[in-house]
C-alpha cells in the first residue's frame, strides 16, 4: 500500500513540477509500450535504451508502465485475438518465416500471439496515448493544480511545520 | 539595480548527461572482458571439468576473441584418477572458432577447430586432486545395475584366489573332520529324510482310502445279481422292464467303477510325483558335492576359471571403461524420446501449441542449429613438439542433440606417443544417437604399450604377478541399446614375472610355469545384454597353469574331491535305496489291491453286457420271425 501511495505522490510531484510537458507525455507513451509488453524481451530492452538516451521523463514512464501492466492483464484476450489474426495471415507468412529464421529477431518472441497483439496495438496506440497525455497534463496544470494551489486547505498545509520540514528535505535531497 | 536574467539553455532530445555514465559502464565492461573475463572463464571451465571428471583438470591459459568469435585454451591437463601423479591426457592447445550466425541465435557452433600437442600419461608437476566419489543414486536404471553386477562379479572372481586354494590342497589336506562337521549342511540327506516321512504318512492315507473302496465280495455279489436276473421276452413291455433292472445293476457297477478308477489315477499321480522327487535327488547330490567342495576350498582345475581369476580384473577394467564412456555419451548426447520428436514434427508443421499465456506460432525452420555442435576438430600433434605424441585424427559432429542434427559423432585417430613408448595407436569410434536405437561402435588398436606392475594373485601363501611387460591390444565393440558385443585380443611380451610361495614345491611350480610363458595372450569375447553377459576369457596363462598344476598336484585335488564325493554318497546312498524300496513297496501293495478290485468290476461289467446282449438277440430273432410270418401271409393273400 505504501509503495502504491508513494507512486501516486511521485506522479503528483512530477505533474506539479516544471518538467516539460512533452517529456512527461513521451514518458507515459513509452511506459505504455513497456506496460503492454507481456514478457521481458528484446523490445523491452529497446524501450529501456530509448528511455535512457532520449530526454523523456523516466519516472512517468515507470509509473505508466506500472499502471498499464494492470490494464494489459485485462486486455490479454484482445491481444491474443489481434496477435492470432496477424500471425495467421497467409500473406504475412513468408515475412514471418524469414524473421523466424533470422538471428536475434526470434528473441523478440514476435511469434507469440500476446506479444504480437500487444506489440501491434501498443505501437498503433502510442501516438494516441502521447497526445492524450499531453492534453490531460495541460488541463490538469491549468485547472486542477491551480485550484488546489490556491485553496484554503493547501494554504493551511503550507503553514504547518511538517510542510516546512518536507520542503527543507526537498531542498537537500530533491 | 541591474536585472540579471539567467538564460536557460534549451536542451536537445538526446540525454547527453546519460551518455557519460553509459560510456563509463561500457568501458568498464570492455576492461573486464579484456583483462579479467578470460581468467574467470578459465577458472569456470577448469572447475566444471574437474567436477565432471572427478579429478583435477587444469588449464594454463585461455584466450577469447569477440570480434572474430574464437576461444583458445592452452595446456589442458586431465589428472589420471587411478594414478594422480600423471595425466591421462595433456593437450597443448585447443583452438575453437565459433560461428557468429549461430551465436546470434544463442547456439554454439564450431565449424573448425584444432587440437594440438597431445600427450598421454604425462607426469604432473604436482599430484592431481581427486574428488570424493559422488553419492550413488538409489534409483539406478536396470542396465546400469546389470553392468555393475557383471563387472563386480568379475572382480569377485579375481578376489576368490583359486590359486591359493590349489596350493593349499597341494600340501595335502584331510577333509574328513571338516566333512563330519558339515553333515548338517547336506541338502540331499535332509530331502531324503523328508521324503521318507512324507511317504509313510501317504501310505497310511492310501491304505485308508483303498479300504473305503468297494471290496471284491461286494463286487462278486453284483455279478451274481446280474446272473440271477431273468429276462422276460414274452412281450416288449416285459422285456423293457427286464432291461431296466439290468441297467440299474449296470449303473450301480459303473458308480463303483468310477470310484476305483479315480483312486487309481490319484495313486498313479502320487507315485509319479515321488518318483520324480527321487530322480531330482541325483542333481541335489551333485549340488551338495559341488557346494561342500567349494566350502572346503577344493579348487577345480578349469583353465577358464583360472583365467577369470587371474585376468578378471583386467577385463573388468576394460568393461568398466567401456561402460563409463557409454554412460558419458548417453548423458551428453541424449537420444530424444518419441514424444519429444513428435513435438519437433509439430514445430515443422506450423501447428500452434497451447501456452500459459497466448499461443506460440511455429514457422518452418530453414536453418537451425543444435545448442552445441562441434562440426569438425582436427587433431594434430607431433613428437617434435617436446613431449607430445605423433597423433592425427578427426573428431566430427559432436553435439548435444544428435537427432536434431541427424549425423553420428565420429572420432578417428592414428599415431603414437613415442616418449611414453605407446606406439601404433589407431582407432575409429562412432557414436550414433540419431535414431531410437542408440548405437556405439568402433575399434581401438594399440600396437605396443608399456605395462606397469600387475598382481595376478596374492594370498598369505602365494603371490604371482609381473613387474613390467610390453603389451599390444585391439578392442572391437558394438553397443546397441542394452546389448554389448565385444572382442578384444591382447598380447603381453617381455614379461618380467615375479612369484613367491611359502611351500617350495609351489614356488618351483610357479617358476616353471612363468619361465615357459614368454608371451601371455588374453582374448576376451563378450556377447549379450549387460544383465546376461556371456563372457569368454581365454588365455594361455590359465591353460598353462592348469596343465602344470594338473601334472603335479591333480592327484591331491582329485583325492580331496573323491573324499567329499564318497562321504556324501556314503551318507546318502543307504537312505536313497531305502526310500526307493519304500516307494516300490507302496506301489506294489496298493497297486495289487486296486488291480483285484479293477478285475472284479470288469467282470460285473462283462456279465451286464452279456445279459443285455443275449436279451437283445432274443428279441431281435423274435421280431425277425414275426416279420417273416407276416410277409408270408401277405404273399398268400395276393392273388394274380
Amino acid at each position: 500500500m505504501t509503495v502504491i501511495l508513494k507512486q501516486i505522490f511521485q506522479l503528483l510531484k512530477l505533474l506539479n513540477s516544471e518538467t516539460g510537458t512533452h517529456q512527461i507525455a513521451w514518458g507515459v507513451a513509452l511506459g505504455f509500450v513497456l506496460g503492454m509488453t507481456p514478457v521481458f524481451s528484446l523490445q523491452t530492452v529497446l524501450v529501456i535504451l530509448l528511455l535512457l538516451f532520449l530526454r523523456v521523463q523516466i519516472g512517468a514512464a515507470l509509473l505508466a508502465a506500472f499502471g498499464f501492466k494492470f490494464i494489459a492483464y485485462l486486455l490479454d484476450p484482445v491481444f491474443h485475438e489481434v496477435g492470432h489474426a496477424v500471425l495467421s495471415n497467409a500473406g504475412l507468412k513468408p515475412t514471418f518465416t524469414t524473421l523466424y529464421n533470422m538471428p536475434i529477431v526470434p528473441w523478440t518472441r514476435f511469434y507469440n500471439t500476446i506479444v504480437m497483439g500487444s506489440g501491434v496495438l501498443s505501437l498503433a496506440l502510442t501516438p494516441v496515448v502521447f497526445f492524450a497525455s499531453l492534453f490531460l497534463i495541460k488541463k490538469y496544470r491549468k485547472n486542477v493544480y491551480e485550484k488546489i494551489r490556491h485553496s484554503k486547505i493547501m494554504k493551511a498545509i503550507k503553514a504547518t511545520g511538517f510542510y516546512k520540514l518536507y520542503m527543507k528535505y526537498e531542498e537537500f535531497y530533491g | 539595480m541591474a536585472k540579471t536574467e539567467k538564460k536557460i539553455k534549451k536542451k536537445g532530445p538526446i540525454r547527453t548527461e546519460a551518455i557519460i555514465p553509459i560510456l563509463i559502464l561500457v568501458v568498464l565492461f570492455g576492461l573486464y572482458f579484456k583483462y579479467y573475463f578470460d581468467s574467470h572463464l578459465r577458472y569456470g571451465i577448469a572447475y566444471g571439468a574437474t567436477q565432471a571428471h572427478g579429478a583435477e583438470v587444469n588449464i594454463d591459459r585461455l584466450k577469447t576473441d569477440f570480434l572474430a568469435p574464437s576461444l583458445s585454451i592452452y595446456n589442458i591437463q586431465i589428472t589420471d584418477k587411478s594414478d594422480p601423479e600423471f595425466n591421462i591426457v595433456q593437450v597443448g592447445e585447443v583452438r575453437l572458432q565459433l560461428l557468429w550466425d549461430a551465436l546470434l541465435r544463442g547456439k554454439f557452433v564450431i565449424p573448425e577447430s584444432s587440437i594440438l600437442k597431445i600427450q598421454s600419461h604425462s607426469k604432473r608437476k604436482r599430484r592431481g586432486r581427486i574428488l570424493p566419489p559422488p553419492a550413488k543414486s538409489s534409483a539406478k536404471g536396470q542396465v546400469e545395475q546389470a553392468a555393475e553386477t557383471t563387472i563386480s562379479q568379475l572382480k569377485q572372481k579375481n578376489e576368490s584366489n583359486i590359486l591359493a586354494d590349489v596350493f593349499s590342497v597341494a600340501g595335502g589336506t584331510d577333509v574328513k573332520d571338516q566333512l563330519k562337521k558339515m553333515e548338517n549342511e547336506i541338502q540331499s540327506q535332509q530331502k531324503i529324510k523328508k521324503l521318507g516321512e512324507e511317504l509313510k504318512v501317504k501310505e497310511k492315507q492310501w491304505k485308508q482310502k483303498i479300504d473305503e473302496l468297494p471290496d471284491e465280495s461286494e463286487l462278486k455279489q453284483l455279478v451274481k445279481k446280474v446272473e440271477g436276473l431273468k429276462i422276460d421276452t414274452s412281450n416288449p413291455k416285459a422285456l423293457q422292464a427286464s432291461l431296466k433292472s439290468v441297467d440299474a445293476v449296470y449303473k450301480e457297477a459303473r458308480a463303483k467303477y468310477k470310484t476305483i478308477e479315480g483312486a487309481k489315477k490319484s495313486l498313479s499321480a502320487d507315485i509319479k510325483k515321488y518318483e520324480d522327487e527321487y530322480k531330482s535327488l541325483e542333481n541335489l547330490v551333485k549340488a551338495d558335492i559341488q557346494g561342500i567342495t567349494e566350502k572346503l576350498n577344493i579348487p577345480s582345475l578349469d583353465p577358464k576359471e583360472i583365467n577369470k581369476m587371474l585376468l578378471g580384473n583386467l577385463v573388468a577394467a576394460q568393461l568398466g571403461n567401456l561402460y563409463r564412456y557409454k554412460q558419458a555419451a548417453e548423458k551428453y548426447m541424449p537420444t530424444k524420446t518419441a514424444e519429444e520428436r513428435k513435438a519437433e514434427k509439430e514445430e515443422q508443421a506450423l501447428t500452434p501449441t497451447e501456452r500459459a499465456e497466448g499461443i506460440d506460432f511455429r514457422f518452418p525452420k530453414k536453418k537451425s542449429y543444435p545448442q552445441f555442435w562441434l562440426q569438425k576438430a582436427q587433431i594434430s600433434s607431433s613428437s617434435k613438439q617436446g613431449q607430445a605424441g605423433d597423433l592425427s585424427g578427426t573428431l566430427a559432429n559432436l553435439t548435444n542433440n544428435p537427432k536434431h542434427l541427424g549425423l553420428p559423432a565420429t572420432f578417428d585417430f592414428k599415431g603414437g606417443f613415442p616418449h611414453q613408448k605407446i606406439l601404433d595407436v589407431e582407432g575409429n569410434i562412432t557414436v550414433d544417437h540419431t535414431t531410437d536405437s542408440p548405437e556405439e561402435k568402433g575399434f581401438v588398436k594399440v600396437g605396443s604399450f608399456p605395462v606397469e606392475k600387475n598382481v595376478l594373485t596374492r594370498s598369505d601363501d602365494v603371490e604371482l604377478g609381473y613387474n613390467k611387460a610390453n603389451g599390444s591390444s585391439k578392442i572391437e565393440f558394438l553397443m546397441k541399446n542394452k546389448s554389448l558385443q565385444l572382442s578384444s585380443q591382447s598380447l603381453f611380451s617381455d614379461i618380467d614375472y615375479y612369484s613367491s610361495a611359502k611351500k617350495p614345491k609351489v614356488a618351483e611350480l610357479l617358476a616353471g610355469v612363468t619361465k615357459g610363458l614368454d608371451n601371455l595372450d588374453l582374448n576376451v569375447r563378450a556377447r549379450g545384454s549387460w544383465d546376461d553377459l556371456s563372457l569368454n576369457i581365454n588365455s594361455n596363462l590359465g591353460q598353462k597353469l592348469a596343465a602344470a598344476i594338473k601334472a603335479q598336484i591333480s592327484g591331491e585335488i582329485a583325492k580331496a574331491r573323491a573324499q567329499v564325493k564318497n562321504h556324501i554318497e556314503g551318507l546318502i546312498n543307504g537312505e536313497k535305496s531305502k526310500l526307493k524300496g519304500q516307494l516300490a513297496k507302496i506301489e506294489q501293495q496298493l497297486g495289487v489291491s486296486l488291480q483285484s478290485r479293477e478285475a472284479a468290476i470288469d467282470s460285473v461289467k462283462k456279465s451286464v453286457d452279456e445279459k443285455k446282449k443275449s436279451a437283445t438277440q432274443k428279441e431281435k430273432k423274435k421280431i425277425e420271425k414275426k416279420a417273416k410270418d407276416k410277409l408270408k401271409n401277405l404273399i398268400k393273400g395276393i392273388k394274380f
